[in-house]
């Protein structure tokens, strides 16, 4: 796991890492606001959790580690040492995303402790205290895989990315029931908010969580092959 | 049996423009030299060689096999690229070490020790690389080549930015290890420097092999061709006269107030040409050759693998 190690060492001295701090913050400060407010209720827990911690703070730090975890080989050469390694290519890629997975745990752990603290507060169960924490972290999954793919086919991958976010999983995929099959995101709501109740209409996806989790494990798996078969054909600095 | 590393009528081109050109060659033991001017297509071919590139056609065989496709290939190469990239936060020993976990070595710290040592650096081998000086990040760049004893070692213009003492300690690594079997390849745009390290050169000129062989041989190949020299005088055409009738001189261009000899023997132009002056009655102020730069050499050859010179 060599390639993971030195990507996570890379990320973590990264200020651009540290700076995604300041998202993640602002799931503990609604958890708080909604605490302090008296609105303690399974809605205001889909929002924090659905809505601000799954659909927008955790793909924006998954997508910016990820693209940054292979951007930054690119840019500074480092690349042609893990080329001119014994490694295969889809390892390389894997363990990529998997530093950018590790990575987006360590720097979401104030949010998913944040969420977790809501939930206890309203009473929902270690269950669902525990489908929030897997659907962030399979999404944090998904998107670094994605975006380790995105990086090695775009060039300005972080752009497009936070384009996708903001515009299709923050808007569109939220509003549009059928476009819910096809949001990353929404497969993650469909298990951290699939077992909260009652909801108002609309605001967690008609999938089941089994779906979400097959549906994020397979895109994730597929990501990777993907990566690591870009990363076989290109051609390096 | 196969050589070390070989390339096969390969050729790579990006868009419009050929950056190799159609190129065999085959590297056994020992140092060879990659000679070309800036742009000549050394870097692609090193990355060629490395499974870095694609060749566009032809084909790059590490012992054999593809080194984008066989980890066996890639087990036996060494690279030390052109650029300065080093992960961030780690000793030399710590990237040396970890080059040596990437290619699966036994023992990654001892061989990383070895592979400091080897390249003088073992007393700062516990420094940040981040604070080394050129010539230091150049040296752990070897070092980390060097760490799973390759057979085949590539350097990209690995001289650059070494300081005198540090290139005479490169160079005499560079000569251990070509003497101890191992088929070294570098690149470098300097003639004097391949022509002090290597047993063999390889000359690209825009993306094409133009000459292979020994340096001596190269030597001599261009220090037989015409050189141009330009002679300022105040009577260009009396003195053309003269200089015309000399053994070696070809052609002898005239200007207002200069001519622009072609010979074969240069030196010999310069021991005649006071004397053709002075009987002439000429003023002589200035004489100087205006080709032997590395360009006008690499023109030579290229012209002469063209078939334009014989």
């Amino acid at each position: 796991m060599i390639v993971t190690r030195l990507a996570i060492r890379a990320l973590l001295l990264r200020r651009r890492s540290l700076a995604l701090l300041l998202p993640v913050a602002s799931v503990p400060f609604f958890v708080a606001l909604g605490i302090v407010r008296g609105d303690v209720t399974p809605d205001s827990q889909a929002i924090i959790v659905g809505r601000l911690l799954v659909t927008t703070v955790t793909p924006l730090v998954a997508l910016v580690l990820a693209v940054t975890a292979i951007g930054d080989e690119r840019e500074s050469g480092t690349i042609v040492y893990l080329a001119t390694a014994r490694l295969s290519r889809i390892r390389v890629a894997a363990e990529k995303a998997l530093a950018a997975i590790a990575c987006s745990v360590v720097l979401l752990s104030p949010a998913l402790l944040a969420a977790a603290y809501f939930g206890v507060h309203l009473g929902v169960g270690v269950d669902n205290i525990l489908r929030g924490v897997l659907g962030t972290i399979l999404v944090a999954a998904v998107y670094a895989a994605v975006f380790v793919a995105v990086g090695l086919l775009l060039k300005r991958a972080l752009v497009a990315g936070i384009v996708y976010v903001l515009i299709w999983e923050g808007a569109i995929a939220t509003v549009a029931p059928s476009a819910e099959r096809f949001s990353l995101t929404a497969w993650g709501r469909a298990i951290t908010d699939g077992g909260l109740s009652p909801l108002e209409d609309g605001l967690v996806p008609t999938l089941s969580a089994q779906t979400g989790v097959v549906a994020l494990l397979v895109v994730t798996a597929a990501a990777i092959l993907l990566a690591g078969l870009r990363l076989g054909r290109m051609d390096l600095p | 049996m196969n050589a070390l590393l070989e390339f096969d009528r390969v050729s790579k081109w990006f868009r419009d423009t050929v950056a190799v050109g159609d190129v065999s060659f085959a590297i056994e033991p020992g140092v060879t030299g990659l000679l070309g001017h800036n742009g000549a297509g050394k870097s692609t071919a090193i990355r060629l060689a490395a499974g870095l590139a694609r060749p566009d056609e032809g084909a790059v065989r590490i012992l054999g096999e593809d080194p984008r496709t066989s980890g066996a290939a890639r087990a036996s190469l060494g690279l030390v690229p052109d650029g300065d990239g080093i992960w961030p936060g780690l000793t030399a020993r710590g990237f040396v070490e970890a080059c040596a976990r990437l290619r699966g070595v036994g023992g990654p710290g001892a061989a990383a020790d070895a592979a400091l040592a080897a390249v003088d650096l073992a007393d700062v081998a516990d420094r940040d690389v981040k604070g080394f000086s050129q010539g230091m990040r150049q040296r752990v760049k070897i070092a980390q080549a060097l760490v799973h004893r390759p057979r085949v070692l590539i350097l990209d213009e690995p001289l650059n930015g070494l300081d005198p003492g540090q290139r005479e300690s490169v160079i005499a690594l560079l000569h251990r290890l070509g003497a101890d079997g191992t088929a070294i390849v570098f690149s470098s745009h300097v003639l004097g420097e391949v022509e002090r390290i290597a047993d063999r050169v390889l000359v690209l000129v825009n993306g094409r092999l133009v000459a292979e062989g020994a340096p001596p041989a190269l030597r001599a190949l261009m220090e037989e061709r015409p050189r141009r020299v330009r002679v300022e005088t105040d009577r260009p055409r009396v003195l053309a006269a003269g200089i015309a009738g000399l053994e070696g001189v070809g052609r002898v261009d005239v200007d207002e107030d200069a001519l622009v000899v072609e010979t074969s023997r240069p030196a010999d132009l310069a021991l005649v040409l006071p004397g053709l002056a002075r009987d002439a009655g000429a003023d002589l102020t200035a004489v100087e050759p205006t080709d032997e730069d590395l360009e006008s050499v690499y023109s030579y050859l290229t012209e002469r693998a063209r078939g334009v010179r014989r």
